[in-house]
C-alpha cells in the first residue's frame, strides 16, 4: 500500500478537498498538524527521495518566510496587547498568530501537492481521469501530445535563437534573450500550429474519434485507494480538532 | 478501393477547383501517383483516407466512392479501419512516448479487446521485423526508423490498403532505399499507394503509375521506371582562397572533429554524408564562427526577425535594399509578413538578406528535402546566379542528383569531415558506399 500506487483521481480529489478545507482554518495548529503528519504518512507509505523533496520545497519555504515577514511588519493594527515593536510598528499577539497561520498554510498545501506530484505518474493519471474521471479522450490525448511536443518546441525555440544570433540580433545576455523572446513567439505558434494540425491528421487517419475506444491500460481502484484516502481525511480531522480546541 | 467519376474538389475558400474532372479506379497492387508540388496529390490522398473533406469545409462534386459506398455514408474513422495511412513529416505522427505504447494507442482506436492487445501487438513487430523496437522511445529513433514505426502503426490495424505520403521525403538515399527493400518484403499481402516526386528510388517496386498535372489526371498506365532528375555542375568563376577553421564540437552522444575546408570564391562545394552524420552539426559551427558565412537554414523562415519584408531586407545595416527587392523578385511582396510567402520566396528572401549583409559564402542546410522538380530548378538558377555574381555556394545534401551542381565535394562520417574531392568522387564506388551515398546497383 503506497501513494505511488494509489488511484490517480482518488488521490487528487482527496488533495484537492484537504487544501479547501484547510482554506477555511484560522488557526496555526491546523495547518502545522496537516503539514507534519502528511510527511510522516509520506515517509511511511512512500519511496519519495528527500533530497528532491527539499530541492522543491525551497521557493515554497521562502514564499512562507515571506508572509510570515510581511504579515508581520505591514499587518493591519490590531487591538490587543503589544508584544514587540519592529521597524517602529507595534506587533500584538493577534498579528504574530496571523502571520503564523499564513506561513504554515503556504508550508502544508506544498506538503501536500509535493505529496501528490512526487509520488504520481502524468500518464497514470491521466488513464485515470479518463478511466474514473470520465474525462473526455479527446482531451487526454492532447495532453499526451503535448508531452511529446514539449521536447520539439523546446528544441525548435533554441534553433530560433541560434539562426537569430546568426543574423546579428544581439542575444548574448540573459536580459537581451528575453527581450527577443516575443519576435519569436510569431514564428514558434506557427510552426507549433502546422505540427499539430499534421498531428491531428494522423491521429484521424488512425483511428481516433474520441468515441468507442477499448482500454488496455486499466487503473484499478482498490481498497487501499480508500484507506489511504481514509488516512489523510482523518489526518485533517485531527489537526482541525487540535486547532479549534 | 476507390472508385472516381468527374471527381472535383475545392476548398470553400477558393474559387478555383484543386482537383477536376478526375475519373479512375484504384485496383489491387502497388500504385504510384506523381505531380509537381501543388498539383493536387496530398489533396486526392486525403480523399481517399477521408480526411477530407470533413476537416477543411471542402466542396466536392461527381462521383466518389469508397470500398464501393459513397464516401459521405461512412462515419468518421470508419474508412480508416481499411486503410492505414502514413506521412511525410516523421516527427509529427506519433501521439505517445514509445513504440509500444503508440502501437496500443492504434488497438484502442479500433476497439480491440484488452486480452488480445498485447498479442496483436507483438504479431505486427515480429511479422515487420521490428521486435526490437517494442519498447524504445520514439525521439529517440532515427528518421527512418520512425518512418517504419508509422508503417507498423498503420499496418496493426489491418487494412486492406496502406497509403505512404512522400515517405522518403526526409531520408538519406541508403536509408530510403533499405525502407523500400524492408516495405517490399514486409508488407506483402496489403494494396499500397504511394505519392512520391522521385520514384526512381523505388526500382520497379510498382505497377501502375497516375500523374496528377494541375489537377488533372495527365497519365494513368503501367509504372515506368525513369531516371532521377540530372543536374549539371555549376560553371564557376574562381576567384581568390580563403581558409576556414571549424573547431571540434563534443556532445554527449555525438563528437565533431576540427576540421578546414578550403574555399575559392566563386566555387560551389557540397557536403555529402548520411542523416546523423554530423552535417547540419559541422554548418551551423561554420556559421557560428565565421562572421563572413551566411546561413539559409533548412527553413528559411527561421531567419526571419521583422513582420514584414522591407524590414526584414532593412534590418541590421543602413544600406538601400531597394534594388535588392527587385533583384530577389519581390519588389510587389514588400509589405508582406516574411512568414506569409511561399517556400521558394522565403528563400529569396534568405538570399536577399545574405546579400545585403555582405556574406562571402551562402550555405544551404539540406535545401532540396521535400522539394520537387520545380523547386529544385529554381534553386539550382539562383544558386548559378550568385556565383556568377561572385559569391561561393556552399550547400550540405544527402540529395545525390543535386549534389552534381557541385564543382568541390566534402564527405562527412561519423563528425569527420574529409576532403575536397572533384567530381572523380562519382566514380569512385568504394568511397560512396563507405558514406552511405551510393545509389547504384538499385533493383
Amino acid at each position: 500500500m503506497t501513494f505511488h500506487e494509489m488511484n490517480p483521481t482518488i488521490k487528487f480529489l482527496t488533495v484537492t478537498c484537504l487544501m479547501f478545507g484547510l482554506a477555511f482554518m484560522y488557526n496555526p495548529w491546523t495547518p502545522l498538524g496537516v503539514f507534519f503528519g502528511t510527511l510522516a504518512l509520506q515517509f511511511i507509505f512512500s519511496d519519495v527521495s528527500w533530497k528532491r523533496w527539499g530541492l522543491f520545497m525551497i521557493p515554497f519555504l521562502l514564499t512562507a518566510v515571506g508572509t510570515l515577514w510581511t504579515t508581520l511588519v505591514f499587518g493591519k493594527e490590531a487591538s490587543g496587547e503589544v508584544m514587540f515593536k519592529l521597524f517602529g510598528n507595534d506587533v500584538t499577539e493577534e498579528n504574530v498568530m496571523l502571520a503564523v497561520t499564513l506561513s504554515l498554510r503556504v508550508l502544508a498545501f506544498t506538503a501536500l501537492s509535493l505529496l501528490f506530484t512526487l509520488t504520481t505518474d502524468p500518464k497514470r493519471f491521466v488513464y485515470s481521469l479518463m478511466q474514473q474521471g470520465k474525462l473526455s479522450p479527446k482531451i487526454a490525448y492532447s495532453v499526451f501530445v503535448g508531452f511529446r511536443f514539449f521536447p520539439i518546441l523546446k528544441n525548435e525555440l533554441m534553433q530560433l535563437y541560434e539562426t537569430h544570433a546568426l543574423r546579428g540580433v544581439p542575444l548574448e545576455t540573459r536580459r537581451d534573450r528575453i527581450r527577443h523572446a516575443p519576435k519569436l513567439l510569431i514564428p514558434l505558434l506557427a510552426g507549433a500550429i502546422r505540427q499539430a494540425e499534421r498531428i491531428a491528421f494522423s491521429m484521424e487517419a488512425r483511428g481516433f474519434t474520441g468515441e468507442g475506444r477499448s482500454t488496455y491500460e486499466v487503473i484499478p481502484v482498490t481498497r487501499n485507494d480508500f484507506l489511504l484516502a481514509a488516512l489523510l481525511v482523518a489526518l485533517f480531522g485531527v489537526s482541525v480538532w487540535a486547532g479549534v480546541r | 478501393m476507390v472508385e472516381a467519376e468527374r471527381l472535383a474538389f475545392r476548398y470553400p475558400q477558393d474559387a478555383e477547383h484543386v482537383l477536376t474532372d478526375i475519373t479512375f479506379r484504384l485496383t489491387d497492387g502497388r500504385t504510384l501517383i506523381t505531380g509537381a508540388s501543388g498539383s493536387g496529390k496530398s489533396t486526392l490522398f486525403t480523399l481517399f483516407n477521408r480526411l477530407y473533406p470533413d476537416n477543411c469545409d471542402g466542396v466536392v462534386t461527381g462521383r466518389l466512392n469508397l470500398f464501393d459506398r459513397s464516401y459521405d455514408t461512412y462515419e468518421p474513422g470508419e474508412v480508416n479501419r481499411r486503410v492505414g495511412t502514413v506521412f511525410q513529416d516523421p516527427d509529427s505522427q506519433f501521439v505517445m512516448q514509445t513504440v509500444e505504447e503508440e502501437l496500443i494507442f492504434t488497438l484502442e482506436n479500433f476497439a480491440v479487446e484488452r486480452g488480445d492487445i498485447s498479442d496483436r501487438v507483438s504479431a505486427i513487430l515480429h511479422e515487420l521485423h521490428l521486435s526490437e523496437y517494442r519498447h524504445r522511445t520514439i525521439q529517440d529513433l532515427s528518421g527512418g526508423e520512425k518512418q517504419q514505426i508509422a508503417v507498423a502503426c498503420a499496418l496493426i490495424g489491418r487494412p486492406e490498403w496502406l497509403l505512404l505520403d512522400e515517405p522518403l521525403a526526409h531520408l538519406d538515399p541508403e536509408t530510403a532505399q533499405r525502407f523500400v527493400r524492408w516495405l517490399d518484403e514486409s508488407a506483402r499481402h496489403v494494396n499500397i499507394v504511394v505519392i512520391e516526386h522521385r520514384p526512381y528510388i523505388w526500382g520497379d517496386f510498382f505497377d501502375r503509375q497516375i500523374e496528377l498535372v494541375a489537377g488533372r489526371i495527365g497519365y494513368d498506365g503501367p509504372f515506368v521506371s525513369g531516371p532521377d532528375h540530372t543536374f549539371l555542375p555549376l560553371k564557376t568563376r574562381r576567384g581568390d582562397k580563403h581558409l576556414f577553421h571549424i573547431p571540434k564540437v563534443n556532445r554527449q552522444k555525438f563528437k565533431l572533429a576540427a576540421s578546414k575546408i578550403s574555399v575559392e570564391r566563386g566555387d560551389v562545394i557540397a557536403v555529402l554524408g548520411r542523416n546523423g552524420s554530423g552535417k547540419s552539426t559541422w554548418l551551423r559551427s561554420l556559421a557560428r564562427h565565421h562572421r563572413e558565412v551566411g546561413l539559409v537554414p533548412q527553413s528559411p523562415a527561421h531567419l526571419f526577425v521583422e513582420n514584414n519584408v522591407a524590414r526584414e531586407l532593412a534590418y541590421g545595416h543602413d544600406r538601400p535594399i531597394e534594388d535588392m527587392l527587385t533583384r530577389i523578385g519581390l519588389e510587389r511582396m514588400r509589405a508582406a509578413h516574411p512568414l506569409s510567402l511561399s517556400h521558394g520566396q522565403k528563400r529569396r528572401l534568405a538570399i536577399g538578406v545574405m546579400m545585403l549583409s555582405k556574406k562571402r559564402l551562402i550555405a544551404f542546410d539540406e535545401p532540396t528535402a521535400g522539394q520537387d522538380e520545380a523547386s529544385l530548378r529554381a534553386l539550382y538558377a539562383l544558386m548559378a546566379e550568385r556565383v556568377q555574381a561572385g559569391q561561393t555556394v556552399l550547400f550540405v545534401t544527402h540529395d545525390l542528383s543535386f549534389a552534381r551542381a557541385a564543382n568541390t565535394y566534402y564527405l562527412m562520417r561519423d563528425g569527420q569531415l574529409s576532403g575536397p574531392y572533384d567530381a572523380s568522387l562519382w566514380d569512385d564506388p568504394d568511397l560512396l558506399r563507405s558514406h552511405g551515398l551510393l545509389t547504384e546497383g538499385w533493383r
